[in-house]
């Protein structure tokens, strides 16, 4: 079943003050030079071995996120006028922007909570020892063989050891029972769902 | 406190980390001031968050002291960051659960804490022989607080060094740096007060420094006197001194009241009968200040300026006045 939405429903489906800079990143990440305001990704969603590939379009109209979001506008320029040296910071943002539309489309939870250092990243039950959320990434490029490295680990090499990928890291978290990874790339638009656990 | 207020400042920490990551991702600099003091006030909203928690279960503070460690690490203050990671229940980091909490913390703040160790070993290695912070060089002290933004205390010694040559615009940037790291750092509170009737134009500093006070006057007697003294030399030659002898006789009054007991409470009551005569509508005279123990009558008869006396009680009656006497370049 293919999604569309509209970034304006975030400002219903989530929490306002919580999603206005990865919106503002992710407008500008998608569309830098202001010229489109549809975009399309391939979503695959997975569950164990098993996968099926879906579509989901994130549009936007502009004039309405600004009655919503008066700041936003500027926000949104703010992020276009900065240089390339910082995307990667607008990546993540934008990542984050997309995994909203993620968990309002697919799960129809909302977010309320957001940890940097312990996954999972967004949190929508926080309930000691039974902690349910979703784990994000963003990639400019490379599409699925990032998301690849992403969900299990980069594979050491001679100089550095290898590194634990998302799943893995969620799996071993007794207090996470129920955990989700969203992935997200630019180029090309592709973008991974997994259920990871239960 | 009610676990709706937990969820708050938690929600107010995850908007703040919003922040700073957009900060990070539009301004071109190494390391944004809000960015740092986004993540700095996260850090302590999310600690703030777990103090409320009367014996929270290990891995919920073993996720709180993850995150604050990050967050400072992001904040650029890898001091407060090793608090934290200290703090991390050794129980989990022993499990294989707590390998995974740990897994992505965990090689960034070794990373991080072994070049702020290389970095505060240089520092001490180039202070002269004393030790004292006051004669490290400039350009070292400000490489330090560009590296290190988010580490109050560079901001502090930066204060110390600009205070001790009497830059004093320079000495009030570094502590409202520092206030802005540890806003509940009285200490910081109360000279900010003292050194804003030096740097600013009167009615700006009459502002600032009753917004303060009004913030710590229940509470702090530091505060309280520093309040008094800034307020007194801003009163001087004004033609609202009177007016603002009120205020003063408030403020020594609290500052006396909370340091009971203490060497501030005998600089606070020496000030509170000063204030008392000026109060009364009397000009105070050497006499008044001899009879106050501050200085030899034989000095005294010969040059009496009243400004200048009132400067240097000023000076005694200041908190941190480590000596406790009235310095020599006071005139006397």
């Amino acid at each position: 079943m293919p999604y569309n939405y509209a970034l304006e429903q975030l400002y219903i489906d989530q929490d306002g003050d919580l999603i206005h800079e990865p919106i503002a990143a992710l407008i500008s990440w998608l569309d830098p030079a202001n010229q489109s305001y549809s975009h399309a990704f391939t979503l695959r969603v997975q569950h164990r071995s098993a996968y099926h590939d879906d579509q989901v379009t994130v549009s936007w109209d502009i004039q309405k996120l600004t009655a919503t979001d008066a700041g936003l506008a500027h926000a949104v320029r703010r992020f276009r006028k900065g240089s390339t040296a910082l995307m990667e910071a607008q990546t993540e943002l934008a990542a984050y922007g997309l995994a909203f539309v993620a968990v309002s489309c697919l799960l129809h939870k909302r977010i309320v909570r957001f940890t940097r250092w312990c996954p999972p990243d967004l949190l929508f039950d926080v309930t000691p020892s039974h902690l349910r959320g979703v784990e994000v990434a963003g990639r400019a490029t490379r599409g699925y063989t990032a998301f690849k490295q992403t969900l299990d680990g980069p594979p050491g090499t001679p100089k550095t050891p290898a590194k634990v990928g998302k799943r893995a890291q969620l799996l071993a978290q007794a207090d996470v029972a129920e955990a989700y990874v969203s992935l997200w790339c630019r180029q090309p638009m592709v973008s991974i769902w997994e259920q990871v656990k239960p | 406190m009610s676990k709706s207020y937990r969820d708050e400042l938690l929600r107010e920490a995850s908007i703040l980390k919003m922040r700073a990551i957009r900060l990070r991702a539009t301004v071109d600099e190494p390391h944004p001031w809000d960015a740092v003091v986004a993540f700095h006030d996260a850090a302590r909203k999310e600690l703030a968050a777990l103090a409320l928690l009367d014996n929270p279960p290990l891995e919920v503070e073993a996720r709180a002291r993850i995150e604050a460690c990050g967050l400072f690490l992001d904040a650029r203050d890898p001091e407060s960051a090793t608090v934290q990671w200290e703090l991390i229940p050794v129980s989990i980091s022993g499990s294989a659960a707590g390998s995974a909490m740990l897994a992505r913390l965990k090689p960034t703040f070794k990373k991080e804490q072994a070049t702020f160790v290389r970095t505060w070993t240089e520092f001490k290695k180039e202070l002269p022989r004393s030790g004292s912070f006051e004669g490290a060089r400039i350009g070292t002290i400000r490489k330090l607080c560009n590296a290190y933004p988010g580490i109050a205390g560079f901001w502090w010694i930066a204060y110390r060094h600009a205070d001790a040559r009497g830059r004093w615009k320079e000495a009030k940037h570094a502590l409202e740096h520092a206030r802005r790291l540890a806003p509940d750092n009285v200490r910081y509170v109360a000279l900010d007060i003292f050194l804003a009737s030096s740097v600013l134009a009167p009615e700006k500093a009459l502002a600032a420094c009753r917004k303060d006070w009004e913030q710590f006057r229940e509470t702090s007697a530091e505060v309280n006197q520093m309040f008094a003294l800034s307020l007194l030399r801003l009163s001087r030659n004004s033609p609202l001194r009177a007016k603002l002898i009120v205020e003063v006789h408030d403020a020594v009054q609290r500052a006396e009241k909370l340091a009971a007991g203490t060497s501030l409470g005998i600089q606070a009551n020496l000030l509170h009968r000063y204030v008392e005569l000026l109060r009364t509508g009397r000009t105070p005279t050497a006499e008044d200040f001899m009879r106050f123990g501050m200085v030899p009558f034989s000095t005294v008869a010969k040059k009496f300026k009243l400004d200048e006396f009132e400067e240097a009680l000023i000076t005694y009656c200041a908190p941190y006045n480590d000596n406790g006497r009235i310095p020599a370049a006071a005139g006397f």
